[in-house]
């Protein structure tokens, strides 16, 4: 079973969305699509769903093309970001309605579908109907319908995007294992890489319509190839700067400055542009983070463990992120430690050199 | 891959037919007619535009002109506050709202030309209920076949009990999209209830209020005969 | 600006509430003081929203008062409460412009049209939206039309409070954080007393002082970010903040020890006289991944699942039947093997029937 991409692309009154794009997606894992709202993300599912017609290329599954199949002959499940049930049924008929259409009946759909709310963890709502459940229950049911139907493909299109911040880490960790085994492609679109990360598999990333890089989700995450995909892949947004190669050292500004090594050192001198994750600028000097740089706080934030703040440097805002709890002081002078060695370093193109 | 089916055209065509022999015909005969003259016997002679000048020259006609366009503008100033006004006083939540919708509807659902039998008998000066119980009852001298006024006055309260429903029903479709939030939030703001309504209720209501106006006007031309008749 | 005081606070929606399951808000004390930023933070359906509306006024509770200042408004209506809400989704008059937006409190009240310039321009520099003045509200994208919203509220300078109910939601992941600051820069501008609705605990810790955890109608902890995630005094605010959440492990106790899976956990202090040594209610122990470590030594551990988030892993271990999430930076051990774990005995608590009963080594001194 896989779902293969061939140059697929979809145009909108003349205007590209999504640029020829090839993807090879295979089953036993999470296919991520990682990009921001509107990166196309959605767009690309409606396509490998057939609920929008290509402007070019070829879909396969399992090696047969199917681009001019219509979406009910395609055998594929979709659940929505927005919860999507039929109303007037029982969240026992929601479930069973696929297998329904599939001519399926008696004590097979009774079994079927009392499998699927038991991994979903539904069975005592079965006999309510949706607008009586909470919203992490109605996208359960949703997601109960995907799997019973055993479909070939399951689209799953920020499907925890609505729900609760909690109720989210939960499913998250339940997604995985609810669809382990059951050798159907899994597609998942989120615009937090967070999410892409813990989720693992393969990663797209999109951006502008176009997948700037795919493979191995924490492969792209500590190498990506060009700034774009960088970037992407990082909340809070990542730290960029130019800096100035002469020799084996890199120079931020007159102040600040770090010897480089490996590939780094072998560059040509010039100007680079040199990009960090928030969480290499620590707020305190360790053994990796040594690179002192002096900014000026302007805003910082608290999640559950970590601190983040950020702070300006020149005309560039730098953003720093650490565990435990850090206090900052909004508009004094703060030290900040860069790690040297986890920089990503751009030529004037966007591609990364080193 | 969606293609684009030509041959559906075709699909269309019963209906073109139907719609050519229910009306096109007869208009263009009535077009043909226009630009003829007739003593009888089925004898027709070229009379070009000739009847269209006179028309156009007739004082008759521009006081009938006139008068459509004063009855159109009165039923709008009448039909559209009034309209909103019960819209706004229907409840927007509870078991009373399929009442009052379909309440609200009774009247559109009524064909035209009954609607002109209907009042014609409820107006009638001795059997009818309308004109029973304003001559013999209240003491007021009514016939709208007689007296202009009264005939206006008619006109105007069957055209407003027929047509004002759409008003309401499309107002009412406008309020019942505006959240809550809206309400609370203008509540907070300090907003009086005319603010309220002018800043949050009518501007959703215009969205579908061009269509009562653009309804009104054509129900006005093309109902007036209907009505006479 | 004022102190909001909530006191023996209960609300049901039913008009013949029976028993305490009725009711969604269980006897809510509050005290903030004036000028802070707080926080409600809890699942959908814990009261929060509820709460919310009892304080503007948009809602009258079934039993307590609210006082403003001492002053007793629960009879009062919204807009004689001088306060001020930012909803879920952006509330914008649309036929107005950006500025008549802003202005539309103020010229409500009749204030002076020099006065009304005045603080719109004010506002809306703090907002950064001058720009925009001029433009029809309609077409801003959701986070300006969000930001007018707020503008909306601090316009005024009469405000009790201003409240924020999930004002995020419709923000794009990466414009959450922009706004998120803004907000936090607004109220150390501004100094109003502000209170912001949320399930979110990065929008809830980020913004407060202090942060009111609640859970089905109640409220379970009150305290600044850092002790809700140092010590959290109930089992469900471990859960619930801190990403993953604290590991609870169940426990027996015996002799004033902690035992879990047949081993002594070294807890914080003492736990609590009077509550504990006869093994009444359910104890279970709490602590965070962030504070265990891998070592040779410790209780033994069977590594499930390593899942690297880039910044850090996150390692699943079974401990028996018990799962226990441990975060290591850096090095992590590979799926499979053995290892022990070692729990930070100053961040190791023991819960009985979900509430702390544990003391913390300082007030055992």
């Amino acid at each position: 079973m896989t779902l293969e991409l061939r140059n697929i692309s979809k145009q909108v009154g003349g205007v590209c969305h999504i640029k020829p794009t090839t993807l090879l997606l295979k089953p036993g894992h999470f296919n991520v699509l990682l990009g921001e709202t509107g990166s196309g993300k959605t767009s690309l599912i409606k396509l490998m769903a057939g609920l929008d017609p290509v402007a070019g290329g070829k879909i396969l599954m399992d090696g047969a093309d199917i681009t001019a199949l219509s979406t009910q002959k395609r055998n594929i499940s979709l659940v929505h970001q927005f919860f999507v049930n039929y109303p007037h049924m029982t969240v026992f008929d929601n479930i069973a309605s696929p297998l329904k259409l599939a001519g399926i009946s008696g004590s097979e759909l009774q079994g079927r579908v009392e499998e699927a709310a038991d991994i979903l963890q539904i069975r005592p709502l079965l006999a309510r109907r949706p607008q009586e459940l909470s919203g992490g229950q109605q996208q359960r049911t949703a997601l109960a319908r995907a799997i019973v139907k055993q479909s070939k493909a399951v689209f799953l299109d920020e499907p925890l995007a609505n729900l609760d911040f909690k109720l989210r880490e939960e499913l998250r960790e339940q997604l995985p294992v609810l669809f382990a085994g059951r050798g159907a492609v899994v597609v998942y679109a989120t615009s937090e890489p967070e999410e892409a990360l813990l989720l693992g598999g393969e990663t797209a990333l999109i951006s502008d319509g176009r997948v700037s890089q795919f493979g191995p989700t924490s492969e792209l995450y500590h190498r990506p190839h060009d700034f774009t995909s960088a970037n992407v892949f990082s909340d809070p947004p990542i730290n960029a700067a130019q800096i100035t190669k002469n020799g084996t050292t890199a120079h931020l500004n007159p102040e600040t400055s770090w010897e480089l090594s490996g590939d780094a050192a072998a560059l040509r001198d010039g100007i680079y542009q040199v990009a960090v994750r928030p969480n290499h600028v620590a707020p305190v000097k360790t053994q990796t983070a040594c690179v002192p740089l002096t900014g000026t706080v302007l805003v910082t934030e608290l999640s559950g463990s970590d601190s983040s703040a950020h702070f300006s440097i020149g005309k560039d805002v730098w953003v720093s992120l650490a565990h435990g709890v850090h206090s900052y002081e909004i508009g004094a002078v703060h030290p900040f430690y860069l790690d040297p060695t986890k920089c990503f370093y751009f030529a004037a193109d966007g591609q990364r050199v080193a | 891959m969606k293609k684009t089916y030509q041959k559906a055209w075709f699909l269309v065509l019963p209906v073109l037919l139907l719609v050519a022999f229910n009306a096109l015909i007869p208009m263009m005969t009535v077009v043909n007619y226009s630009v003829q003259e007739t003593f009888g016997n089925n004898l027709f002679f070229w009379e070009g535009l000739g009847w269209f000048e006179k028309l156009l020259n007739s004082d008759r006609f521009h006081a009938a002109l006139g008068r459509q366009f004063m009855f159109t503008g009165l039923i709008l100033v009448i039909e559209v506050p009034l309209g909103i006004a019960i819209a706004l006083a229907m409840p927007r939540q509870g078991i009373w709202v399929p009442f009052f919708l379909v309440t609200m509807a009774l009247p559109m659902l009524i064909p035209w030309n009954v609607v002109g039998a209907m009042w014609n008998i409820f107006t009638l000066p001795d059997i009818g209920l309308l004109g029973y119980f304003m001559n013999h009852t209240l003491g007021i001298d009514y016939n709208m076949t007689q007296d202009p006024f009264a005939a206006w006055a008619t006109i105007i309260t069957m055209d407003v009990w027929h047509w004002t429903s759409l008003v309401v029903l499309l107002s009412y479709a406008g309020l019942v999209s505006i959240p809550d939030a809206y309400y609370q939030a203008a509540k907070i703001d300090g907003a009086s209830k005319w603010a309220v309504f002018r800043y949050i209720q009518l501007p959703k209501m215009k969205q579908v209020l061009p269509s009562p106006f653009c309804c009104g006007s054509w129900t006005v031309l093309i109902s007036i005969p209907r009505y006479s008749s | 600006m004022a102190r909001i005081t909530l006191s023996q606070l209960r609300h049901s929606y039913l008009p013949n509430p029976k028993g305490p399951d009725d009711y969604v808000l269980k006897d809510i004390d509050l005290d903030w003081h004036d000028g802070g930023a707080y926080a409600l933070l809890g699942p959908s359906g814990c009261g929060k929203s509820t709460l919310l509306n009892i304080i503007s006024g948009l809602l009258a509770p079934s039993e307590g008062r609210i006082l403003f200042d001492g002053k007793d408004v629960t009879d009062l209506p919204p807009e004689q409460r001088n306060i001020a809400q930012v909803f879920q989704f952006p509330v914008i008059y649309d036929t107005m412009t950006v500025y008549n937006n802003l202005a539309f409190p103020l010229r409500n009240r009749g204030v002076d049209e020099a006065v009304v310039k005045d603080r719109v321009t004010k506002i809306a520099e703090m907002l950064d939206v001058t720009e925009m003045l001029q433009k029809p509200a309609a077409g801003l994208s959701p986070d300006n039309k969000q930001k007018i919203s707020m503008g909306r509220g601090l316009v005024r300078d009469d405000v009790n409070v201003v409240m924020f109910d999930e004002p995020l939601t419709v923000i794009d992941p990466h414009l959450k954080w922009t706004l998120r600051s803004k907000l936090k820069e607004l109220h150390q501008k501004v100094r109003a007393t502000m209170i912001y609705v949320t399930h979110d605990q990065t929008e809830a810790l980020t913004f407060a002082d202090q942060v009111v955890v609640m859970e089905d109608g109640q409220i379970v902890q009150i305290g600044t970010p850092v002790e809700l995630f140092e010590r959290p005094t109930h089992t469900f605010v471990g859960h619930f903040i801190g990403s993953p959440g604290m590991n609870i492990l169940p426990c027996n106790v015996q002799n004033g020890q902690a035992l879990f899976e047949g081993h002594t956990v070294v807890l914080e202090g003492p736990i609590e006289a009077g509550t504990v040594d006869q093994g009444a209610g359910l104890t279970q122990i709490g602590i965070r991944p962030e504070f265990i470590t891998f070592g040779a030594t410790g209780v033994p551990a069977t590594v499930r699942k390593v899942a690297d988030i880039g910044r850090h892993s996150v390692v699943d271990t079974v401990v028996g039947e018990t799962l226990i999430k441990v975060i290591v930076e850096g090095a992590a051990p590979v799926q499979g093997a053995a290892t022990h774990l070692r729990f930070d005995p100053s961040k190791t608590r023991l819960y009985r029937d979900g509430w702390i009963a544990t003391q913390a080594l300082e007030a055992a001194e």
